[in-house]
């Protein structure tokens, strides 16, 4: 308590001379440790932490810290137990009181910075004291509607939050205050896009990105923090005659209609200033008689970005020519590290059609694809540039394919983690069936993701892997009890553990070399990436179940 | 796309897998329905045209524009675009952004002067939003939902080949599946159902599991949850129980169903086709 007070009157005595709750680039730019300042814990999206107090050995002695429970709308929130004041509800939107206030879960991941976490639903943002769990402020965005399925988190800059929202506007809050700043439209909630992702705020760059589901062009912006201005954007496929990738379109309208969207935050390398994302699936999604038999250029990519400019460095296609609704949306991780005996700058990713991908990220130059299941079976052998190839037979049809995995995929937008200890890439991997029936035959009725029926057919099994980047196989496969994905992303750390959520209601830790099973705590269904920081000495680990943020500290 | 696109996927997929699992008839019906219908993307409800301008606005619209756009305005390649995918189109709240594309005055479109009257404008505008306000959830064409071709393209005496080859150690045409042909009568459901092992017209599968701590007798019953640290069974009595686990524990699952699911990667798509087209034959 006599902590709490001192930051508190620290704070005001010292706030406005140092600045010291701002979010500086500096900041933004170490690696992970006592904060957590974007969305993958720093800029080369590893999750990895280097704190150590939690570690193998006092992993058990792991306790509660706190509960809080978020209560999404405008209506101002219950008294619990644990919650000793009713947060101001900052209102603000362009919807009317009859839309839908929904939350939904947490499903995105916390920002932390000087003792306040940052915690979102679709719509919704709170500021969370961190030693305690009481809500600061909550901040209620009116919709005028969009899919409301996920919100990944905020951004931080300066003193500033932003977010995005599923009618697609970008939001701008006082981070102290959850005053709004400004917000601004980036697309239209009409057309079909809607928003999910967490922006990432790179110098003075917030990019923000989107998703639709009516074959509307996608892209990335970049606005400005201060201003709120537009600065760029980059169109994901050819949108004019002489573009670049167009030759892998059928023609012009095509590459126009043909998604690939950018709903989940890349990674960024200051040496290159290149930003570094993977993006969503070719549109329609089912049927390739729209689209040609090209790659579809850059959707189901990794591309690299000049973050200032928005202009394109290097793309590389982790599902050419998709079929199956596999966006290779999936987080890109940058590695420093030994390749065939080389020191290489690396960048990989584990993408929802079950493959894995390490690439020089300097040149996009490939260096190896692996397929991390025999079960996976959509694709027959490698394309000339080392990528899957896509195998016609099993597309959608009128007496059903069976595939593997669903187009739910392996993984699909949970964060993994990397940890420099072990060298190994931490990912679900769930082997899941489905039969995909091609149900209108007319290309021109594939629209979205229409045309097709896909049903269930079963898990033949649901794992956590350790991935060997060098050999790209796992290491360790550590089967889960459920027969979905373990929880919303992994956090490696240099206590050597792996946090995730078990995929049958518990938060677990495993130990990072092998998988076995060190720690457990039956909070349910864990729905984000378990995280940590450091406050007071004390590190903490956090993870959200539903509406509910749980914190644990060593007891 | 997205998650849902990933999450939204799933959860029909497992909606869909638990209605394959309750066995009635109704079941049988709400898996071929289980297309979702929901309006697209919870966008902002246009304002609702009379009927009469919609009416007008279809004559108007078969006359003048579906020789290009098609009369189910999903275009014609190179000739006319799909409107139903047109951003113009579907921001389009009360002919602000159609009535200019109608009367050729879109940058761009100046050769596209199709009419000029003014009330005829507003209603091929009418008659168009009318039909995409039939656009189903993740951007499905309007009606892709009642579109249900015959799946049926296998051929039955491979599969009984098949069936007799690889089935009938566990499965007998005269035995359990008598009369599958008959009982479910969509091949769709049927062949999910021969698929996924599940049996209609019984009770799920019971998952049951075995718990041997050194020295104690043996828990079994229900499984109800099973982890790394914790086991717990419903027992015959219909009590709980539950087992904090030791490496010393030895804790062994029966999932009836697993051996089925196993099979999974073992089929073709044509062993598939051609088993069901066998099993709708057993009436």
């Amino acid at each position: 308590m006599k902590l709490r007070i001192f930051s508190f009157t620290a704070a005001l005595l010292l706030g406005p001379l140092s600045h010291a709750q701002a979010v500086s680039h500096e900041d933004l730019m170490r690696p992970l440790k006592d904060s957590w300042l974007t969305y993958n814990g720093d800029y080369t999206s590893k999750r990895y932490s280097s704190l150590t107090d939690v570690n193998r050995k006092t992993v058990k002695n792991l306790g509660l810290a706190w509960i809080a429970k978020m209560v999404p709308g405008n209506e101002p929130a219950p008294l619990t137990g644990y919650s000793r004041v009713n947060a101001p509800v900052i209102v603000g939107g362009e919807g009317t009181e009859q839309r839908s206030t929904r939350g939904g879960s947490i499903k995105g991941t916390f920002l932390e910075n000087n003792g306040v976490l940052y915690v979102t639903m679709p719509d919704n943002v709170w500021a969370i004291d961190a030693r305690s769990g009481e809500v600061l402020w909550h901040y209620f965005w009116k919709t005028r509607g969009g899919t409301h399925i996920g919100n990944r988190g905020v951004g931080l800059w300066h003193d500033y939050v932003f977010f995005e929202t599923p009618d697609n506007y970008l939001v701008s809050l006082e981070a102290k205050t959850g005053k709004e700043r400004w917000h601004r439209k980036f697309a239209n909630v009409e057309g079909g896009y809607f928003s999910t992702p967490a922006p990432t705020i790179i110098k003075n760059h917030v990019l923000t990105g989107v998703g639709n589901d009516i074959d509307a062009p996608m892209f990335l912006k970049s606005y400005d923090p201060e201003t709120g201005d537009l600065q760029w954007t980059w169109y994901v496929t050819p949108q004019n005659p002489g573009d670049p990738g167009l030759d892998t379109w059928k023609n012009l309208d095509a590459a126009r209609h043909g998604g690939g969207g950018t709903w989940v935050a890349g990674a960024y390398d200051p040496e290159t200033n290149f930003y570094i994302l993977g993006t969503g699936n070719p549109t329609p999604s089912w049927q390739t008689g729209l689209r040609g038999d090209g790659d579809n250029l850059y959707t189901c990519s990794l591309v690299a970005l000049d973050v200032d400019t928005g202009k394109l460095k290097w793309n590389y296609s982790t599902s050419p020519h998709d079929t199956h609704d596999y966006d290779s949306a999936q987080v890109p991780v940058l590695v420093d590290g030994k390749f065939k005996g080389r020191q290489r700058k690396l960048v990989m990713t584990a993408s929802r059609n079950g493959y894995f991908f390490v690439l020089d990220r300097v040149t996009g130059e490939h260096l190896l694809t692996s397929k991390l299941s025999d079960a996976t079976n959509w694709a027959e052998g490698y394309t000339e540039k080392g990528g899957p190839k896509t195998n016609p037979a099993k597309d959608a049809s009128i007496g059903g394919a069976l595939i593997s995995p669903a187009s739910g995929g392996t993984v699909n937008w949970q964060p993994p983690a990397f940890s420099p200890q072990t060298g190994l890439f931490y990912q679900y991997h769930v082997d899941s069936y489905s039969m995909a029936y091609l149900t209108d035959p007319d290309p021109r009725g594939a629209m979205g993701l229409g045309g097709k029926e896909e049903v269930a057919m079963g898990t033949t099994g649901s794992y956590v892997l350790g991935i060997d980047y060098k050999t790209g196989q796992p290491r360790w496969r550590r089967k889960l009890y459920g027969t979905g994905f373990g929880g919303g992303g992994l956090l490696a750390t240099a206590g050597g553990l792996v946090f995730t959520g078990d995929g049958s209601g518990s938060l677990v830790a495993f130990d990072a070399a092998n998988g076995n099973p060190l720690w457990s705590t039956r909070i349910g269904s864990v729905s984000n990436a378990p995280q940590t920081f450091e406050l007071d000495g004390h590190q903490y680990v956090i993870s959200a179940v539903g509406d509910t943020v749980y914190a644990f500290e060593l007891k | 796309m997205p998650e849902n696109n990933r999450n939204r996927s799933s959860s029909r997929l497992i909606a869909a897998a638990i209605l394959l699992l309750i066995p009635t008839g109704i079941t049988l019906y709400s898996v071929a329905q289980h297309i979702e219908t929901s309006k697209f993307n919870e966008a902002p409800m246009r304002p609702v045209d009379p009927p009469q301008v919609v009416a007008a606005g279809k004559a108007l619209y078969e006359k003048h524009c579906e020789s290009c756009h098609s009369a189910d305005l999903r275009g014609k390649e190179n000739v006319g675009p799909n409107i139903l995918r047109s951003q113009d189109a579907l921001v389009d709240m009360h002919g602000e952004s159609l009535d200019p594309i109608i009367r050729g005055e879109k940058s761009g479109l100046t050769n596209h002067r199709i009419l000029t009257e003014k009330d005829d404008v507003a209603a091929v505008a009418a008659y168009v939003r009318s039909i995409l306000s039939e656009i189903g959830s993740q951007g499905r064409a309007p009606g892709d939902a009642l579109r249900s071709p015959n799946i049926l393209v296998g051929d039955a005496a491979s599969g009984q080949h098949y069936f007799e080859a690889k089935c009938t150690r566990c499965h007998a045409a005269e035995g359990d599946m008598k009369g599958i042909g008959k009982k479910i009568t969509s091949p769709k459901t049927l062949q999910s159902a021969w698929i996924r092992g599940n049996h209609f017209g019984v009770p799920v599968p019971v998952i049951t599991a075995t718990v041997q701590e050194p020295g104690k007798p043996a828990v079994e019953g229900t499984a109800i949850h099973v982890d790394d640290f914790l086991v717990t069974v419903k027992l015959q009595d219909g009590t709980l129980q539950t087992v904090r686990r030791t490496p010393q524990t030895k804790v062994e699952v029966h999932d009836p169903l697993e051996a089925h699911r196993n099979l999974l990667p073992t089929y073709t798509d044509k062993d598939i086709h051609d088993v069901t087209a066998y099993l709708v034959t057993l009436k």
